[in-house]
Order: structure tokens, then C-alpha cells, then sequence
């Protein structure tokens, strides 16, 4: 008897607590938004200060304005199109013999590149990662496993290359606007990244020949933003049907 | 199990009730108080900040104005003043998204976070994205632990650098963090990771788990873990982690970028509560879990739970 008694003291003894206050508004699902709350620590901003200062001294440079949102899409997006675009450009003024341009949704990190002002900051956080411009010479066959990746993800981003989608099947597909030739080599502009096998694109690994430009791709398109710029040149929105699908 | 820790409980009841006495119960209520207290610990988490020093601008349709090293810190600053001791935790990809990385490797979010007073961290994909040595280099700058358990480092530089596990005692109570990260391979350039070697994460949780639990005696397991919340098909995850092993009490995740609106109880190999928590990415939510450890209650512990959006209102 006395055992139920004490551990009835005990536990009331136990859970006699004041629950936790804060100062945070709480809503739905236990979130709690800091809104009233949302001050700044002034040591980290003194912390950040001197490392800011000297970033937004670059980054704040204009390269480019965009006449409407460029967005991540599937099958095709108009971010994807001009990043691939802009590559098949720069590897045509380099005198590459690319026939079409292959990048990775993932690599594109942001989702939409907004109507007005690009800036360098803008670059830099649509691509951040430190990936290199390749160039590579695959097999039609090769070609194909690329192509049945593509259809099978829903797309990507591509320049030079046109196709439908049927059914997660590549159909109909276009190399510069003429039909594929599974017997014919194709030279594919994409990113180091992909060539070495990520994202499952093992089709671009171990090619019949590879050139490595050992140029960012992030620096490739602010220079061959500015250029375009310089010229009079806008980024346009640009949605063709490169890839549809059925 | 159960039945052999209902009879200890037991025998510890009979042992206070002895020890103790109902005379020195009457004469001194504030002793048994002092011993019965439950001990309360808070642990705050972020995953996947990817370098997101300032807030996100103001144009950002999103996240404009939210999030920001800043408004984080203050928040940290004012649970801390209200509960004292608590456990400061990142599930990996500090690094990579912002200039800030690009420019300067990483050197200022270490820098923070020391500053926030992070106690530990486990490496994500992106946190190799400057190579080994990169990571080595910005180490100076992070007081904080690095734990990983199935990434085995010895021949590569980082050997000695990352631990296994780490334990900390915070509230009176002893609390085991271990971490677990992603298969590297195909995810992260070959050259960044070298000769780190990847190991099934279910069989490494497992054992330390299980030794952190009945070797450390830990009162509360926890693994940050760099996995991915859950996946379509069944490559391991934070859910996989949760039912397929037992000794863990929580599971703190990253890498799917998952908003998690409060935490996820599972039931783990032997039919106790694991909690899984998930806060986004981009430190634009700090989550707050408050374990409750009362005495003789041998319970499963689950947590409260509390979900921090931080919104800079400053400069909105």
C-alpha cells in the first residue's frame, strides 16, 4: 500500500513544473513565427561586416538585365534554355565543335532568375558550384542512353538538341535541327560534373574523346553575359519546344 | 524488457522507501524535491544552411527577408538566457550556395556558429565541396565538434580530424551525438572526397548507438544525420534509420531540404519511440525539442517540440 502511495508523491512531486514561456507568438502545428521578435545580433553583424563589405564590392556589379522571369521547368524551362544557350554561343565563338548542350536541373540552384537587373551575385547563386565547361565525343548509342536519361527524368536542360517525350520514351529526336543518326559521333557541350559520371549520366563517362576547358561555367556565362549586354543584348524567357512532351 | 524494468523500478521505490523513511519524508520535503526535479534539456537544430550568411533579398518571391546568420543568433541568445545549458546541433551542408563560399571557403559560417555557440555538427555532401583540404583549412575557425560514424577517414587527411561520436553533459544528463552522412560516391566529384570510405549507415547506428546507450550509458542517443528524410524507393533515409534500428532516441536530418511542420515519431526494431526532425534549409527555421527526463519514469522520452520561422523584420 505504502508503494502506491509513495510513487503517486513521487510522480506528482515529478511532474509539477512550470511549462516553457517564451516571448514567440505561436501558431499552428507548434510553429512559432519570430516576427515580433526579429532583431538582429549585433556581434554577428559585426562578424560579417568587414567579409560583406568587400563581396558586395563585386557582387554588385550589373552584367545583364532579364526582360521577364527565367524559371526551372520541366520538360524544358527558360532558365535551363538560356544557360545552355549561352554555352552553345561561347562554344561557337571558341571555334568548339559542339553539337548540342547537356547540363543537370540540380546544378541550376536557384529557381527562377527574376525580371530586371542580373547581377554577378545572381550568377554566382545560380551556380555555385565550382563545375568546368567539358566537351566530349560519344557514340550514337551512347547518345541514346543519354537521351532515354533525359526523357526519363522529365527533361533537362539542353541547346542543339530537340525531342518528345512519349511516354518517359525519347522520340522524335533532332541534333541542330536535323534527325538523330544513332551511327554518327556527337561532340556534347556539358559540365565536368556530368561527364564524370553524376546524376546517374554515366552515358558521358568514358568518352571517345574529351577536351577539358578548365574554365568555370559560371565565369563563361558572366563574360558571355556582359558581352551580350555590351552589345545591346537582353535575356529573354525563351521556352521553344526543344523538349515537349505527348 | 519491459517486465525487468518495472520490477527495478520497483526495488528502486523500495530502496528510497527505505533509505529515506516517512519521518525524514515529513521533516524535509525540499531534499526529496531537490532529488525528484525532472531534469529538462533543450536542443535547438538547423540542416543545410548552405551558406546563408544575410537574409534572402527582398525581391526573393519565397524567402525574402527571411532567415539571415543575425536573427538566428539572437533567438539562440534568448532560449539560452531562459534555459541556460542546452545542446546547439547542425545536420551538415554548412557550405555552398552563396558567394560567401565561393569567396572565402567556408571561413565565415565556422566563424558564426562558433559564435552561436554550436556544440556539434556532422558533415554533409556539400561540406566536401572545397575538398578535404578545404575543409581542413576552415577548421581553425569552428569550436564545435564534427562526429560522423560511417564515412571512415583513415587514409585521407581528414583522419583524427572527424570523431565517431561525441558525448556531452548538458542539464545534469548525459547525451551521445553521433552522425551518419550520404554515399559520396556519384554525388560528390571523386577528387573532393579521396580515399574516404563509405559504410552502410544501419550497421554503424547499430553499434554505437548501442554502445553510446549501454556502454556510455547515455540518458538520450541522438544522430545527425545527413541522409535525406525519406526517398520513393527504398535507398536508406531518415525513415529507414528510424525503424530498422534501435538505441536511438532522436534523429536530427538534412539533405532533403524537408520542412517538417513538427516532428515525426516512429517506432523503431523493437517498438520504441524515435523522433525525426527536419528543419528546411538555408537557416530559415531553427527547431527547438525539449526533452523531459522525470524520475523513475522509464518511459519512452519524447519531446515537446517548437519550430522557429526567423524573419528578419528590421530590414523587411
Amino acid at each position: 500500500m505504502n508503494n502506491k502511495f509513495l510513487f503517486a508523491l513521487l510522480f506528482a512531486l515529478a511532474s509539477c513544473h512550470t511549462s516553457f514561456q517564451s516571448n514567440f507568438k505561436e501558431g499552428k502545428n507548434n510553429k512559432i513565427i519570430s516576427d515580433a521578435d526579429g532583431e538582429s545580433d549585433q556581434t554577428i553583424t559585426k562578424i560579417i561586416a568587414p567579409y560583406k563589405t568587400k563581396l558586395d564590392s563585386l557582387m554588385t556589379i550589373r552584367i545583364m538585365v532579364a526582360d521577364a522571369d527565367l524559371t526551372k521547368g520541366s520538360p524544358e524551362g527558360s532558365l535551363g534554355n538560356m544557360v545552355c544557350d549561352l554555352l552553345m554561343r561561347y562554344a561557337q565563338k571558341q571555334k568548339m565543335q559542339a553539337d548540342f548542350c547537356v547540363m543537370n536541373n540540380g546544378g541550376l540552384r536557384i529557381p527562377t532568375l527574376y525580371k530586371g537587373d542580373v547581377f554577378i551575385r545572381t550568377v554566382y547563386e545560380l551556380m555555385p558550384f565550382d563545375n568546368q565547361l567539358v566537351l566530349v565525343k560519344i557514340s550514337g548509342a551512347k547518345c541514346l542512353e543519354l537521351f532515354a536519361l533525359i526523357a526519363e527524368n522529365n527533361g533537362a536542360p539542353v541547346s542543339g538538341l530537340q525531342m518528345v517525350i512519349d511516354n518517359s520514351k525519347a522520340t522524335e529526336i533532332k541534333i541542330g535541327g536535323k534527325p538523330f543518326d544513332v551511327n554518327t559521333d556527337y561532340w556534347v557541350l556539358t559540365s565536368d560534373y556530368l561527364a564524370n559520371g553524376g546524376d546517374n549520366s554515366g552515358a558521358l563517362k568514358n568518352p571517345l574523346e574529351r577536351i577539358d576547358k578548365n574554365s568555370l561555367i559560371r565565369d563563361i556565362l558572366i563574360a558571355q553575359m556582359r558581352e551580350m549586354y555590351f552589345d545591346g543584348e537582353t535575356l529573354q524567357a525563351k521556352i521553344d519546344g526543344r523538349i515537349t512532351k505527348k | 524488457m519491459e517486465e525487468s524494468q518495472k520490477s527495478n523500478r520497483k526495488q528502486f521505490i523500495k530502496q528510497t522507501l527505505y533509505l529515506v523513511g516517512f519521518g525524514a519524508l515529513a521533516n524535509s520535503p525540499v531534499n526529496v524535491l531537490a532529488q525528484t526535479e525532472p531534469k529538462r534539456l533543450k536542443i535547438l537544430h538547423t540542416n543545410d544552411w548552405h551558406s546563408r550568411i544575410e537574409p534572402f533579398p527582398a525581391i526573393d518571391k519565397n524567402y525574402g527577408g527571411q532567415g539571415g546568420a543575425a536573427v538566428r543568433a539572437s533567438l539562440i541568445k534568448k532560449i539560452r538566457k531562459e534555459s541556460g545549458e542546452l545542446l546547439l546541433l547542425d545536420a551538415g551542408d554548412i557550405f555552398q550556395g552563396t558567394p560567401y563560399f565561393n569567396f572565402y571557403g567556408g571561413e565565415l559560417e565556422y566563424k558564426l556558429m562558433s559564435e552561436m555557440g554550436y556544440d556539434c555538427v556532422t558533415l554533409g555532401n556539400h561540406d566536401f565541396d572545397g575538398g578535404m583540404d578545404g575543409l581542413i583549412k576552415q577548421m581553425p575557425h569552428a569550436k564545435f565538434d564534427f562526429v560522423n560514424a560511417n564515412y571512415d577517414f583513415s587514409k585521407t587527411p581528414l583522419q583524427g580530424k572527424i570523431k565517431p561520436y561525441k558525448i556531452y553533459k548538458k542539464q545534469g544528463l548525459k547525451i551521445g551525438v553521433f552522425g551518419l552522412g550520404i554515399e559520396l560516391k556519384g554525388l560528390v566529384p571523386d577528387k573532393l572526397f579521396g580515399n574516404t570510405v563509405y559504410h552502410d549507415p544501419i550497421a554503424v547506428a547499430n553499434e554505437v548507438a548501442l554502445m553510446l546507450k549501454k556502454e556510455k550509458k547515455c540518458d538520450l542517443v541522438i544522430c545527425l544525420s545527413h541522409l535525406g528524410y525519406k526517398y520513393k524507393n527504398n535507398k536508406v533515409s531518415d525513415e529507414v534509420l528510424a525503424t530498422q534500428t534501435q538505441n536511438i532516441d532522436l534523429i536530427l536530418g538534412g539533405h532533403t531540404h524537408t520542412f517538417l511542420p513538427e516532428p515525426i515519431f516512429y517506432k523503431n526494431l523493437i517498438n520504441k519511440s524515435v523522433c525525426v526532425n527536419q528543419v528546411g534549409w538555408a537557416g530559415l527555421q531553427l527547431g527547438l525539442l525539449e526533452y523531459t527526463f522525470e524520475p523513475f519514469v522509464n518511459t519512452d522520452a519524447k519531446p515537446s517540440s517548437r519550430l522557429f520561422s526567423l524573419t528578419n523584420t528590421e530590414n523587411v
